[in-house]
């Protein structure tokens, strides 16, 4: 016995197990992520010609709002 | 005072961040995952609650006007995984401060975007169908049912052209492996085992083909809407998060009415801000679900929608009101 929709579930990486992306850090004294990927550490979401940063739940970025369940559940 | 509660790799905030600084504009980023190696206390009979955030005590019973309630994080987010401790235990930790933050909801005359419970409330999908029906938006026709006789009967009236999707929450978390499932459409349940269908109810819908997706930014009355397209131009997926690399966000005005529907949308759910799912399916707009706190900074970057810049407008706004109260 196995609900239906389970055919159609497709393989993801969960919030829960994406591992932590090395290039970013988060600096404490601007309560922002940094992009160490150049030397001036800038912003992360200030990075030109990306299309956003990418600091973990890369598969989870765009809109996949539920894989964030309800708040601390 | 403005506080943001949330992770610190939830880089959606960190646009809310850049703006409150340049408004010089004084604000609390509350990571809850570091709370873990500071300090949270809760003082009774004379109310306080107090966090710690780098060696200093703020008492948000006295500073805080509103409260910006985005993606707070849990105690081991920041442990490497075989440094956690058992399942069990980490449930556990988790439970008691959850216990406690949720204490700040008692603090009289703040502002929260969103409330909590409304927030809880507003995801469920049945409510959401049922609320906009209810103020005026047409919505596909929607069984959610565990019998297979009436999921058959809804594909039958729509001539086998229906879809199916989990009524919450589709991710599923194995021990190796994660799953997703998006919407999928579906003609036929008649090879499928009846106690599949049984064990759990589950979306049906009339399937809105041809369509034109939309994605819908509410925040208080302003409200911001792209419309998804393939780069292509051919048609979306029946679930366009499927096809992300290919698609395109467009900036377009809603018609009056239908804008006016999702302001009323998110005021009816008691929230300040909601993201809400729409098609336009020949010539009519259909309402298909809201996340109440759905993920926008896709949006802000690299497509420009100002949605920190209205999210900043909004927590000022409340924050201000109370200050001169």
């Amino acid at each position: 016995m196995r609900p239906f929709l389970l055919q159609f579930a497709r393989q993801c990486l969960s919030p829960g197990r994406g591992v932590q992306d090395p290039d970013y850090i988060y600096d404490e004294s601007v309560d922002m992520v940094r992009w160490l990927g150049n030397p001036e550490r800038p912003p992360a979401i200030k990075m030109h010609g990306q299309s956003g940063p990418m600091t973990k739940k890369n598969d989870i970025e765009k809109s996949d709002d539920n894989k964030d369940r309800r708040m601390w559940r | 005072m403005i506080m943001i509660l949330s992770n610190k790799w939830d880089v959606t905030v960190d646009f809310v961040v850049a703006e409150l600084q340049s408004r010089h504009i004084e604000f609390l980023r509350v990571n809850t995952e570091d709370l873990i190696k500071g300090c949270a206390t809760v003082s009774l009979p004379d109310f306080r609650i107090r966090v710690s955030k780098r060696d200093k005590i703020h008492d948000i019973t006295q500073k805080i006007n509103v409260i910006w309630n985005r993606r707070p994080g849990k105690p081991f987010d920041d442990f490497p995984k075989d440094q956690r401790p058992s399942e069990a235990v980490q449930s556990f930790v988790n439970d008691q401060w959850y216990s406690l933050l949720e204490a700040i909801q008692l603090i009289p005359n703040i502002t929260w975007v969103n409330d909590p419970k409304a927030n809880d409330a507003a995801e469920n999908k049945i409510r959401q169908l049922f609320i906009a029906s209810k103020i005026g938006f047409e919505i596909p026709e929607t069984v959610i049912t565990n019998d297979p006789e009436h999921a058959k009967y809804l594909l039958n009236r729509h001539n086998k052209n229906a879809v199916t999707k989990a009524l919450y929450s589709p991710l599923i978390e194995e021990p190796e492996k994660d799953y997703f499932i998006f919407t999928n459409t579906i003609r036929e349940l008649n090879q499928i085992p009846e106690e599949d269908i049984r064990i759990s109810p589950t979306i049906f819908q009339q399937a809105l083909i041809p369509k034109f997706d939309y994605r819908i930014t509410v925040i208080g009355e302003k409200v911001f809407s792209v419309r998804i397209e393939r780069k292509d131009g051919a048609n979306l997926d029946i679930d366009w998060r499927t096809e992300k690399r290919d698609i395109d966000f467009i900036q377009q005005k809603l018609p009056p009415d239908i804008e006016k529907l999702c302001c009323r949308y998110v005021q009816e759910c008691n929230l300040l801000f909601g993201a809400i799912d729409l098609v336009e399916h020949k010539g009519e707009f259909y309402f298909l679900e809201i996340n109440p706190n759905g993920e926008w900074g896709w949006l802000q970057k690299p497509h420009n929608v100002p949605i920190a810049e209205a999210l900043c407008d909004l927590l000022v706004y409340y924050d201000k009101r109370l200050n001169t109260a």
